[in-house]
């Protein structure tokens, strides 16, 4: 992005050109993306919620990463066998945060949060296994 | 306004076979959203405090590249009003249109109030009750690493997702330096596991260090900082902080305003074939604190808008009864300053608030039974 003059870097900080503007814009304009806007925008703002690193390792937890992350392969997003596991997680979620309410944020960072405790149970079984409980 | 949790819940054995099946724990995914605060703000303010979350959670973090939380003593308050024109605080505050105007008016007890337009305003030296601006706004508070959400006169504790972080929503810079440094006297330097710090002894009991052992240890030290905070800071040996000193290690966090300054010094004794080169006891650590403080200062001339914070690592070989010809110790001899401190004078690390407390590193010689 910064090669194509999209994305500058400025005294250590990251910040949109003016054509990088134009491009978000136009891209913004068309139907199949203005229909996503409302999904991506609460997924980008999560990360506001907490730390990166916390969220990169939270979604090692999510059911179509995990067996790949475990086994360091490759595979394309959203398919496979664990699939329905994902969707019966977002019932779950549904289910105790309720889903009338119109902003997105709230459950994305419930389940972000959820994640993020499963992965700490995760690390302290490891540690439990290994014998190591510091 | 939204409809939580609770209501939602259905209490029926169906959905307590699907959450069995799918072995998912619903009892930490309710935990999770009663400790969330996304949902908090929103439930005691309605949809309509969605975009002043996102708005705060970026001045927020911006706020954070600029001012380090280690360094805050005082209550910091930042809020952002529902209604865009409230201007809840009547006395004159400073309107500021740059994150960078923040070095040096965040002192004391603060305010600041988020404007959605890209200017905020700041009340240094005020203490602002947070209830009282809950009613109106979206706020935050922090006191001594404790974060807090606060709306319609309620508040909502945030807790730590790492322990050990001043805040969730600062990168880890000066705390996490702290943590560094004691990992690196607990697993390296204790034992001289480094194998780097290995090749600095004279022999293999670690009674003497060869002549001139300061390059060994600050390349030990570097590397281990380099491999911690690889990605997040740049670590670099010997930089010049004024015309003609330099430190002996400068690490540099990436997105943030933060520096630190390591000064190293060793205390015990060097030698050569022949005689010892060079004798330090407790009173060259006080030294160091000086020399610190001395390149703090010279500092803040050439980085005026960094935050920066000095922390001398004494790395400590003293033994007791250390003749030339000896080449083994008694345990009592070699452990006898494993716990004595330093009395530093005068105290740089109560005196200044960016002086971190010395942090010493004993070095265990290995000792025979008895001698």
């Amino acid at each position: 992005m910064s090669g194509t003059g999209y994305l500058q870097f400025t005294e250590g900080e990251i910040g949109i050109t003016d054509s990088g503007r134009a491009e978000l814009a136009t891209f913004q304009e068309l139907l199949q993306n203005r229909e996503r806007i409302e999904y991506l925008e609460p997924a980008c703002s999560s990360t506001l919620t907490m730390p990166v690193g916390v969220i990169r390792h939270a979604l090692t937890q999510e059911p179509t990463l995990k067996p790949t992350s475990r086994l360091a392969t490759t595979r394309p997003l959203l398919d496979g066998p664990y699939l329905p596991r994902l969707y019966d997680q977002f019932a779950a979620l549904g289910h105790t945060v309720g889903v009338e309410h119109q902003d997105l944020l709230i459950p994305a960072t419930v389940w972000l949060g959820y994640l993020w405790r499963a992965s700490e149970m995760q690390d302290d079984l490891i540690a439990a296994s290994t014998g190591d409980s510091s | 306004m939204a409809c939580f949790g609770n209501a939602r819940r259905p209490d029926c054995r169906q959905y307590r076979r699907f959450l069995i099946s799918t072995n998912i724990d619903e009892t930490a995914m309710a935990s999770v959203f009663e400790d969330a605060f996304v949902p908090f703000v929103i439930q005691h303010h309605g949809d309509k405090a969605g975009p002043a979350v996102r708005s705060i959670l970026t001045f927020i973090r911006g706020f954070y590249e600029h001012v380090a939380p280690e360094g805050q003593d005082e209550t910091v308050i930042i809020f952002q009003t529902l209604d865009d024109t409230a201007r809840p605080i009547t006395n004159p505050g400073v309107e500021c249109a740059s994150l960078h105007e923040l070095v040096n008016k965040v002192a004391g007890p603060c305010a600041i109030q988020v404007i959605p337009s890209g200017v905020f305003i700041i009340w240094p030296q005020f203490a602002a009750d947070p209830e009282h601006l809950s009613q109106t706004a979206v706020v935050y508070s922090f006191y001594r690493g404790i974060e807090r959400f606060h709306a319609k006169k309620v508040s909502k504790l945030i807790p730590k997702v790492m322990v050990g972080r001043s805040s969730n929503f600062a990168l880890p810079t000066f705390n996490s330096l702290r943590d560094a440094l004691a990992a690196y006297r607990d697993t390296m330097v204790r034992t001289s596991s480094c194998e780097i710090l290995n090749t600095a002894w004279y022999e293999a009991n670690r009674l003497y260090f060869k002549a001139g052992p300061e390059a060994t240890i600050r390349r030990s030290l570097t590397r281990f900082l380099k491999i911690t905070f690889s990605g997040g800071a740049e670590v670099r040996p010997e930089q010049i902080v004024d015309e003609s000193h330099p430190v002996d290690i400068k690490v540099t966090w990436f997105m943030t305003n933060r520096l630190a300054l390591i000064e190293i010094k060793w205390l015990g004794k060097s030698r050569d074939n022949t005689k010892v080169s060079a004798s330090y006891a407790g009173s060259r650590a006080n030294k160091g604190a000086k020399q610190l403080a001395e390149y703090m200062d010279a500092n803040k001339i050439q980085a005026p808008v960094h935050e920066t914070r000095g922390y001398l690592v004494v790395v400590d070989a003293r033994r007791a009864k250390l003749a030339l010809h000896r080449t083994s110790i008694s345990s009592n001899d070699g452990m006898k300053y494993s716990a004595a401190e330093i009395s530093y004078q005068p105290k740089y690390h109560e005196a200044r608030k960016d002086f971190e407390h010395p942090i010493r590193m004993f070095v265990e010689p290995i000792c025979t039974a008895s001698c």
